[in-house]
């Protein structure tokens, strides 16, 4: 038992693991991940796709193996704080006592010079608080600082485990879907008892016609609740409501469709881009039409370019639409609006276009462990390498003394310091 | 004359001078005269002085922190290349360090010259305070990892560079160097984690998520993790020397690849950065 205990929390164990995930990380980073297959065989080929989808490559941050090094990380990271805790605590409040460390004779450098350049040698080091002893008729000066820096290394490698355990709860708990919709469209949120109605959509322009803003007005409604919440979402400022963000993510053009045949109105509805209109859906007597919407051109002109749009500003909006007769293409064209796009007896009229909205809806209540583990983790690497643990005593002989230091971590530097200002007192006369 | 101009001017200035201080360095190093060292390091300041000019005008044209695009992050990550470099080097006992970071610089700084120096307007998702937080703190972040670099690259040529009156003077001995480094790496692992958390926040409030194994978020984690490897095999196992400075090169090649690769040849959401 102690011999496993001893594998899983051991340093060569963390280090091969980090090796295996960043090999990992560098194919995911390195290989498009969670594309089609088709985008894969483009690349690849078909053989060398399918061995890589095999394995996982295409999804490989969802991929057993690599849940499975992240698991083993957090098993060794978990058992390595574990045990080390004692000692590490131990090392904080023990405090030691000149004697002990006297008796231990461990120290990391040794200088004599004069007995008051010994005593400017504590202040320059930055040491203030110097206890003075007698010990066998010797008179020694002892002391130490930043012990709180023992706990560096330790809460870094504990932030570390609760990102990667608040990390994975969020991958478990998260909640994340999305509506679309123009203004005065109440949507409902799937998945939960929330709908949103978007009140106001607005895209913010500049002169230069670039976006500054995307601005949509919301209310959110909780049936379960009862009440309502309101509020603005634009981007990098998500609107909150009942434990979850509402984020104003995207936007596309929509418009209104209707279709008819002869007189009757057969469907009259918002149409977005990239939606389609099957006649057949409404009524298996109509017949086999569909229409499909590609795209809106606000400012519409076919010059040397071809088809395109001049400005984001409804000037001469226009929409690239294709038809399909029994699932075949039949026509792809460009339909102004309010114009009658005709088959036979049937019409389909596209007109008042307007942009519409995407709201990202997310609920992850493991972010603020996450966040803690991060943290916790700035003031362990804070407390690792800026606050290290040090310790100074003198020995005092009549007019000599000699300064002994120490330091668990950082000792070069400590001793390297401890060298230049020793040399820079020696210098004063 | 406008900012733009005014910036234009400081801008190849501050390019040419680093050329220039490369030059000396190679002079200084090659030489081994003492002279063209002194004088890469007093071009090597002046040209500081007119880069950071450049930044300035460019803020007050731009009136924002010049942080948003290839251009600006390239020549500012050139500027904190720069800054930790006449940081970290300030004896003179660490000067034959210039002669690997000044040509680390004037690449850098090249690379952003073949960028479009337009000011643009911000797009919304750029439009956040966490902007000059998470890339400020890039900038040192990578300029640390950059110093670290040339250091790493005089360690494994120390042996080589010989000893005598020059050598002791201006060539620091391994074990300092082996120090240097450790010092600018803590630095610069600390500041890099700083980024990615940075990094996560911003990300939050603008997609919803706080990491999305994006290319680039994942090129950052496996810098930090090589960094993070040096650290631990340093401190637990005793790590110094050349297997250290090895490590070091390796995981600036990842910062570069995190920046210049990750931006050009993988898809990204990080596109603008």
């Amino acid at each position: 038992m102690k011999k496993i205990l001893r594998l899983f929390s051991s340093m060569k164990l963390a280090l091969l693991l980090l090796g295996l995930i960043v090999m990992a990380c560098i194919v995911g980073g390195l290989i498009p991940q969670g594309a089609q297959s088709a985008q894969y065989e483009a690349q690849y080929g078909k053989g060398l796709a399918q061995a890589l989808q095999t394995i996982q490559l295409d999804g490989i941050f969802t991929a057993w193996w690599f849940l499975l090094l992240v698991g083993l990380l957090l098993v060794n990271l978990l058992l390595c704080s574990l045990l080390r805790f004692p000692a590490v605590l131990r090392q904080y409040r023990d405090g030691f006592t000149l004697a002990e460390r006297l008796s231990k004779s461990d120290q990391l450098f040794e200088h004599g010079c004069e007995g008051t350049r010994g005593e400017l040698f504590f202040k320059k080091m930055g040491f203030s608080r110097v206890q003075t002893l007698e010990i066998e008729g010797i008179s020694w000066r002892y002391a130490r600082r930043r012990r709180l820096g023992v706990w560096g290394s330790w809460l870094s490698h504990l932030g570390m485990l609760v990102i990667v355990v608040g990390f994975t709860l969020g991958q478990l708990l998260l909640f994340e879907t999305s509506v679309y919709g123009v203004p005065g469209q109440t949507l409902p949120v799937a998945g939960s008892d929330l709908s949103v109605t978007i009140d106001r959509f607005e895209i913010k322009l500049r002169p230069d016609d670039t976006v500054e803003q995307y601005i949509a007005d919301l209310t959110v409604r909780s049936e379960a609740r009862g009440s309502s919440v309101s509020g603005r979402a634009m981007v990098n400022a998500p609107l909150y409501a009942y434990g979850k963000s509402f984020f104003q993510n995207a936007t596309g053009w929509a418009v209104q469709s209707s279709s008819y045949r002869g007189a009757k109105t057969l469907d009259s509805r918002i149409l977005f881009t990239g939606e389609s209109i099957d006649l057949q859906a409404l009524d298996a007597d109509y017949m086999p039409l569909a229409l499909v919407l590609h795209a809106l051109y606000p400012d519409f002109v076919n010059d040397d370019s071809g088809p395109r749009t001049r400005s984001p500003n409804l000037n001469n909006p226009a929409a690239l639409f294709s038809l399909y007769y029994q699932g075949k293409l039949v026509d792809m064209n460009v339909a102004g609006m309010g114009y009658d796009i005709k088959v036979a007896d049937y019409r389909f009229v596209l007109s008042q276009p307007q942009p519409y909205t995407l709201i990202q809806v997310v609920g992850d209540p493991a972010t603020p462990l996450t966040a803690a583990g991060g943290a916790l983790m700035l003031l362990g690497l804070m407390l690792a390498f800026y606050f290290r643990p040090e310790e100074l005593w003198m020995r005092l002989d009549g007019e000599q003394a000699t300064i002994f230091g120490r330091s668990d971590r950082g000792a070069s530097l400590f001793r390297d310091r401890a060298e230049i200002t020793m040399k820079e007192l020696r210098t004063i006369t | 004359m406008n900012y733009m101009q005014a910036e234009t001017i400081l801008f190849i200035a501050a390019a040419l001078g680093y050329l220039a201080s490369a030059v000396l360095y190679a002079l200084f190093f090659s030489l081994k005269k003492e002279k063209p060292g002194k004088l890469a390091g007093w071009v090597l300041v002046g040209t500081f002085v007119t880069h950071t000019a450049a930044l300035v005008v460019r803020t007050i044209g731009a009136g924002r922190l010049p942080l948003s695009n290839q251009y600006e992050f390239a020549t500012s990550f050139a500027w904190g290349i720069a800054l930790a470099y006449l940081f970290f080097a300030r004896s003179p006992k660490y000067r034959a360090l210039g002669t690997f970071v000044s040509p680390v610089i004037f690449l850098i700084i090249g690379y952003a010259a073949m960028q479009s120096r337009q000011v643009n307007a911000l797009m919304p998702a750029l439009q956040s305070n966490w902007l000059a937080i998470h890339v400020s703190t890039a900038i040192i972040s990578y300029g640390s990892f950059g110093v670290a670099f040339g250091g790493s690259l005089l360690y494994l040529l120390r042996d080589r560079l010989g000893s005598g009156d020059f050598a002791d003077k201006y060539f620091p001995d391994k074990d300092h160097l082996d120090l240097l480094n450790y010092r600018i790496i803590s630095l610069g692992f600390l500041f890099l984690t700083l980024v990615i958390i940075t990094g996560a926040i911003w990300a939050q409030k603008a997609w919803g998520r706080y990491w999305t194994w994006d290319p680039k978020e994942t090129w950052s984690l496996v810098t930090w993790i090589i960094y993070a490897i040096y650290l631990h095999m340093r401190i637990s196992r005793g790590w110094r020397g050349k297997k250290a400075a090895w490590f070091a090169v390796i995981g600036f090649i990842c910062v570069v690849f995190t920046y210049i690769g990750v931006n050009t040849l993988i898809p990204s959401i990080h596109s603008y950065a």
